[in-house]
């Protein structure tokens, strides 16, 4: 049984080989183009979502980042820092924020003396006015390498010698590779090492022994007055390392029992991290409500799209029922259109924040103040998955409902719809 | 054996409290080639009889066999493949779907069912058969009511069943278009297609071989021109 | 009509916030900085200047893209157009560059926006020249 005329069958390949042939993809693409603003809203609408979720876990997976390598490579259990800078102290480890604050170094050896102290390892910040590479201040930090524990584990590779005059370590953001030489106050410098990304401060910091940054302040006093150049016997810190056993907290108050007339005051680190954790956990929780809040408003508006669409084409999909498809097949093809939507608008989310996240991460870093440390690739690509996946599954789930109820209706009433 | 047998079938639906009985205790046969328009007023229950005969509706009681296949008792996928491959639906009114094509419209059924071959071609034949192909990449919005049917029986050939099945193929159409859908029926049946169609049109049924009257759900051979 | 339209504006949003980047929205340094050291040049005002050009030459291609009704003018507008977006990208990046401290306005966000703004504009003019002439093949 084949044609009306009963005759042989035309040749008809040359009018048939541009046509794309009929698929469930097809046909959901073009049901989709038709009504392209109701598509572009739809698929706004998750890629709202998934920018939000994946650009929001990001956001905090690299905060946590920062945070975990923070206080893994803390080194010190308390900063003993002059009276009244124990704000400035955090500005300068976590933002690289030039400092300037000073006491007397003699109290390096007092604080050693605490019962529960196991090292110390006094620190002079000083801020340039200048640099060669650098047209903003940047913060210099002099610390003494034969007692440091705090910088030293840092760096990136190896010094077979301790920090000579006129050497220096520089922070991984610096543009400035080992063996070239910088220029501070029109004195020259040899660069020796470089230290690791550590989402901190010390990413824009200069590092050199305290006699070269003792150096650096008296040159600098051509421009301005240098506490430093007038007292050579100033430090603006000193890390304490404790001894096993003893209790933080113990030895913080002893040392501010002993000292804090004599101007010295402390900072636990502990607390200063599980500070800034709580902060994080807040944020945290904050970006997770909004996708969550997302989430739920584009599976929401969704479902009541879908039904209210797919109700109105009552009469088109039992067209599609009455040419011989199935209950599965009409499913499939609702389906289709909704992972479309998903589709489209999950990879357009992803694609937003990937063009805001990454290329503005250092922004973002300085507009969170906090240590902000990107994860590897391998825990970006699994957030960019788990993060796709959820978002895909938006459309599906919001049409599985009347994708089945559609197929249930009796083809012969739907036909009759809105005659 | 015969083609298409009817026993005992019935459609019963509730308004209000009421039952209504629109089909009632129908008997058919049809054999394989025949070309059978079944006439009646609006309401008489013809076009209820139409589709619980191509499977698009539930009979309250009795039974549609098809070549000794009982098409009620199969289930979805299997009366969803009987009517894709062994009946051609032309339903009333305009049954296109309006974001396809012409082209894409009549290929359709084609990609429904798991055929191997090239549809393309097939539809490009039927198209250029009937006279529609110079519109074959338009869309139904842009096509008259006349063009718009002969697009129906073209996509209801697609899969060369073996009956058609019309549910009032010329209603809303002028004598002229009226007759040469009829003529088209006509040659369609001349090839071996068994044709059912309903009408409410005395001037369609010259070009059958067998009427039937249907009126207030019960059938009947031939024209009645009275109705009880 | 449409897709005259549709195009003509998103390339011409997309030349003006690349005017608008460094102009306002993340303007780099100033041209010359004072250090100790003398008076620095900062390059990064230039990559912007240049970028503001690109900018303005993108807002007239795509107001160009609306004008005209000929396919292939048009193909040969957002052809020109994708590789007015290459030349917007070499710029802070190899023709003329910027400051070296990644902490720098200019390395933080200037850049940043100016090249996706780009690459945006780029793609998506790519994207129309690719379409015409797909149209324009067709009988």
């Amino acid at each position: 049984m084949l044609c009306i005329s009963g005759g042989r069958i035309k040749n008809h390949r040359k009018a048939c080989m541009d046509r794309k042939p009929l698929s469930t993809v097809n046909i959901a693409l073009i049901n989709l183009k038709r009504k392209p603003l109701r598509t572009g809203g739809l698929i706004l609408l998750v890629s709202l979502f998934a920018f939000t979720l994946f650009g929001g876990t990001v956001l905090s997976k690299s905060l946590e980042n920062g945070l975990s390598n923070l206080s893994k490579r803390m080194g010190a259990d308390i900063l003993a820092v002059p009276y009244g800078y124990e704000a400035d102290v955090q500005s300068a480890l976590l933002r690289g924020e030039p400092s300037t604050f000073y006491f007397e170094a003699a109290i390096t050896e007092k604080i050693a003396g605490v019962e529960g102290v196991q090292n110390v390892s006094p620190q002079l910040y000083i801020a340039t006015l200048n640099a060669g590479c650098c047209s903003y201040p940047i913060q210099l930090i002099g610390f003494e390498p034969e007692t440091d524990f705090i910088i030293q584990p840092w760096m990136s590779n190896f010094l077979d010698h301790p920090l000579a005059d006129g050497e220096i370590v520089i922070g991984n953001s610096l543009n400035a590779q080992v063996g070239q030489k910088l220029i501070f106050f029109n004195q020259t410098f040899l660069i020796v090492a470089r230290l690791d990304k550590t989402g901190m401060g010390f990413d824009t910091s200069v590092f050199m022994n305290l006699s070269t940054a003792k150096q650096m302040a008296r040159e600098s006093e051509r421009m301005k007055a240098h506490p430093v150049a007038e007292n050579a016997d100033l430090i603006s810190s000193v890390m304490v390392e404790i001894k096993d056993g003893y209790d933080v907290k113990e030895v913080a108050n002893a040392i501010l029992q002993a000292y804090a007339g004599e101007g010295v005051h402390v900072v636990v680190a502990k607390n200063m991290i599980s500070d800034i954790s709580g902060s994080l956990r807040g944020l945290t929780t904050y970006i997770f409500t909004l996708a969550g809040v997302l989430w739920v408003l584009a599976v929401g508006v969704l479902i009541i799209v879908f039904a209210i669409t797919l109700n109105g084409r009552k009469r088109e999909f039992s067209i599609y029922r009455v040419l011989g498809a199935p209950r599965s097949k009409l499913a499939k093809l609702i389906l289709c259109e909704s992972s479309l939507i998903s589709l489209f608008g999950t990879v357009g989310g992803i694609i937003a924040a990937t063009l805001v996240v990454f290329p503005f991460s250092t922004y973002i870093s300085s507009l969170l103040e906090y240590p902000y440390l990107q994860p590897s690739y391998g825990t970006l690509l699994a957030v960019a998955v788990v993060s796709s996946l959820v978002s895909f599954a938006v459309g599906p789930l919001a049409s599985a409902y009347s994708a089945i109820k559609i197929g249930r209706c009796e083809i012969y009433t739907a036909m009759r719809e809105n005659e | 054996m015969m083609f298409l047998e009817i026993q005992g079938l019935s459609k019963q639906y509730k308004r209000g409290e009421k039952a209504f009985l629109a089909v009632g205790s129908v008997d058919l046969s049809i054999d394989q080639g025949d070309f059978v328009s079944i006439i009646g007023r609006s309401g008489s229950g013809k076009s209820t009889l139409l589709n619980m005969i191509a499977g698009l509706l539930t009979p309250t009681a009795g039974n549609i066999k098809l070549e000794g296949t009982d098409i009620h008792a199969l289930n979805d996928k299997q009366i969803s493949e009987l009517r894709n491959t062994r009946m051609g639906y032309i339903p009333q009114g305009s049954g296109v779907l309006s974001n396809l094509t012409i082209f894409d419209n009549v290929r359709l059924p084609y990609y429904l069912s798991k055929r191997q071959g090239d549809a393309a071609g097939r539809a490009s034949f039927i198209l250029d058969e009937i006279g529609m192909s110079s519109l074959a990449d338009m869309l139904p919005a842009q096509l008259s009511g006349g063009e718009i049917r002969r697009v129906l029986i073209a996509r209801a050939l697609m899969n060369e069943p073996d009956i058609l099945i019309a549910d009032e193929p010329t209603s809303d159409l002028d004598i002229e278009t009226a007759k040469e859908i009829m003529k088209l029926f006509a040659r369609i049946n001349k090839s071996g297609t068994t044709i059912l169609i309903v009408t409410h049109e005395l001037d369609t049924l010259e070009f059958g071989n067998r009427v039937l009257s249907m009126a207030s759900g019960r059938l009947t051979e031939g024209i009645q021109l009275t109705y009880n | 009509m449409k897709n005259r339209f549709f195009s003509g504006m998103v390339v011409a949003i997309l030349g003006l916030l690349i005017i608008l980047v460094p102009v306002w929205i993340f303007p780099p340094c100033s041209e010359v900085i004072e250090t100790a050291a003398g008076n620095m040049r900062m390059k990064c005002f230039w990559s912007g200047q240049a970028e503001i050009g690109i900018g303005f030459l993108i807002l007239c291609g795509g107001a160009l893209l609306i004008v005209f009704k000929s396919p292939l003018i048009r193909l040969g507008l957002s052809v020109m157009l994708s590789l007015i977006g290459v030349l917007g990208i070499l710029i802070p990046t190899l023709l003329i560059g910027g400051c070296e401290m990644a902490t720098m306005p200019c390395r933080m966000t200037t850049f940043p926006a100016l090249i996706i703004l780009n690459l945006l504009m780029g793609g998506f003019s790519a994207a129309n020249a690719l379409h015409l002439w797909r149209q324009n093949k067709k009988p």
